[in-house]
């Protein structure tokens, strides 16, 4: 392998595992702090996907350039709302109705909820049922660097999924309401007797973690200029596998988790014959080595921080 | 100030508070004692909102605060200090006491609320970047008292202050709570070992099985003494 086929193979697993880490950090941030485990997460991903792919034909009717910076400002602001909604609608209609009710119960809504979302954009998107091809944003094919072949799209959800890593961080570590998600994690009731308004943390966490599972369906969209109803599942499960590697309720393991999982998976495609039939195998073998060997996670003890 | 009225709590069908009247007047020390599972954590919880009474009210400054939800009641000037100390162990203690100042909404105040907190407890100013989980005992409980006074409550809800410290850091929390009361800030502190805590209340309330059974509402030696052997007699009637 030469050196600019491993470089480009670097950035395609970077592309990816940043990818897998929006997702993970959703499930983390809901286990940390609202303790439930969402399997509708997964559907966050595919809905970001196809608003990003229908919010396309709106904004050119409005008189957009397809490509242009306000466009894709346009579908990617459209994305992070269509993710807030749906997070808020799970907290009103499924978190909060079911508090106080048995774990397993929750579990099985949220995966009652995904098949809802999955089946209704099947039935109710035009011609659901078929992959949808996803419009290029960019004319160019790949970029040419010294020999190394770089997809534009890339490079742009690297950088985007860095400012929203970025903005999550200051988010939780610097601002006074990330101060009370993290006190509401780590003891609920005490943060409820400094009077913390506990529905409001668990409001904007679900809003915050479905927003960045949005986008991350907009970037598979753009990565890959296909998207289908079903995409939501494979991609709920590469999350939580993510999330559970780097520790649920650790937000920093849970991108080191997606990060992982990404470039074991570019490595085994590109290295084993035949490697991408098993790409999807590699994150439920993750799972299940993990849980038997470091049900923490790979930061061990550590990962018990909560967010 | 505070005031319990003819307060009954269950969980389920498991009744935990019977007829529960509690006063407690402002700028006063009130003390609660009562051993193991008589329900003072119960009426705690019954204060705050974290369970809806079956029947009875409590008023707070005034006001019926009966069933309405924690972050409410608290925003109208109530500190609490959580049995077990309860401070968030992966924050350090500035970030603690930011957390404490919730419901209070100006930053020059919760500034010098800061200040504040760190002039009564030298301590805690030494240990500002530090985790709060990785601190001695007595300097979790002097964060706890800090932080429930960080946005300037009219009432603070002390819960067993002195469970698990050494008997010289009792002491100092003790002096403190004393300190803090003299300075105007009404007091309702809950206690199991409660002689010490008597010693200074101006009211106390003896509890058991859900139910107060005796009370002193004078501030005097003899019906203190009164209440002490009441706590003495049911103590040693439940041991056998």
């Amino acid at each position: 392998m030469t050196i600019e086929l491993i470089v480009q193979q670097i950035l395609n697993a970077l592309g990816l595992g940043i990818m897998y880490a929006l997702i993970a950090v959703g499930f983390t941030l809901f286990f940390g702090v609202i303790e439930v485990v969402n399997f509708a997460h997964g559907e966050v991903f595919m809905l970001g996907a196809f608003v990003a792919l229908l919010s396309g034909g709106i904004l050119t009717s409005i008189g957009l350039t397809m490509g242009s910076v306000p466009y894709f400002l346009g579908i990617l602001v459209l994305v992070l709302l269509t993710g807030s909604i749906f997070g808020i609608l799970l907290e009103r209609f499924i978190v909060r109705p079911m508090r106080g009710a048995p774990d397993i119960m929750t579990l099985l809504i949220t995966l009652g909820a995904s098949i809802i979302t999955r089946e209704a954009v099947m039935l109710f998107v035009p011609n659901g049922r078929n992959p949808q091809p996803f419009p290029k944003l960019f004319d160019v094919d790949s970029i040419n660097i010294g020999g190394v072949l770089i997809k534009p799209e890339t490079i742009l959800c690297i950088i985007l999924s860095a400012v929203l890593i970025s903005g999550l961080y200051y988010i939780i570590e610097k601002t006074t309401f990330g101060r009370y998600i993290r006190a509401t994690a780590q003891d609920r009731e005490a943060a409820m007797m400094m009077g913390i308004n506990v529905k409001k943390v668990f409001i904007i966490t679900l809003a915050l973690g479905s927003a960045l599972g949005a986008v991350a369906g907009l970037m598979n969209g753009l990565s890959y200029g296909i998207i289908k109803f079903n995409m939501g599942f494979a991609a709920g499960i590469k999350g939580f596998a993510a999330a559970v590697v780097g520790g649920l309720g650790n937000v920093y393991g849970a991108i080191a988790g997606g990060m992982l999982l990404g470039f074991l998976e570019i490595f085994v495609v590109s290295t084993v014959p035949d490697g991408s039939s098993y790409q999807d195998l590699i994150s439920f073998v993750i799972v299940i080595l993990c849980l038997v060997f470091r049900p923490a996670g790979i930061f061990g003890e550590r990962a018990y921080e909560k967010v | 100030m505070l005031e319990l009225i003819n307060v009954f709590t269950a969980y389920g069908s498991v009744p935990v508070l019977k007829n529960v009247s509690i006063e407690v007047p402002e700028g006063s020390i009130t003390c609660l004692l009562g051993s193991n599972g008589a329900g003072k954590s119960t009426t705690i919880n019954t204060i705050l909102g974290f369970v809806k009474p079956k029947s009875g009210s409590v008023i707070f400054c005034g006001e019926d605060i009966t069933g309405k939800a924690t972050e409410t009641i608290v925003h109208k000037g109530i500190g609490v200090v959580p049995e077990g100390r309860r401070v968030f162990p992966k924050m350090t203690v500035e970030e603690n006491l930011l957390v404490g100042a919730c419901a209070c909404k100006d930053k020059g105040k919760i500034a010098q609320n800061i200040e504040r907190a760190y002039t009564l407890f030298p301590r805690l100013a030494e240990r500002r970047t530090q985790n709060a989980g990785t601190m001695s005992g007595g300097e979790q409980q002097m964060l706890a008292i800090s932080r429930a006074l960080m946005s300037d409550p009219k009432i603070l809800l002390l819960d067993e202050p002195s469970l698990g410290l050494a008997p010289l850091v009792v002491n100092d929390i003790f002096d403190t709570i004393a300190k803090l009361n003299k300075d105007g800030t009404t007091v309702l502190l809950i206690e199991q070992n409660g002689f010490k805590a008597l010693e200074m209340a101006h009211r106390g309330y003896l509890m058991q099985k859900g139910e107060i059974i005796a009370c002193c509402t004078e501030n005097t030696g003899e019906a203190k003494e009164q209440l002490k052997a009441a706590y003495l007699r049911h103590h040693s009637g439940e041991a056998k």
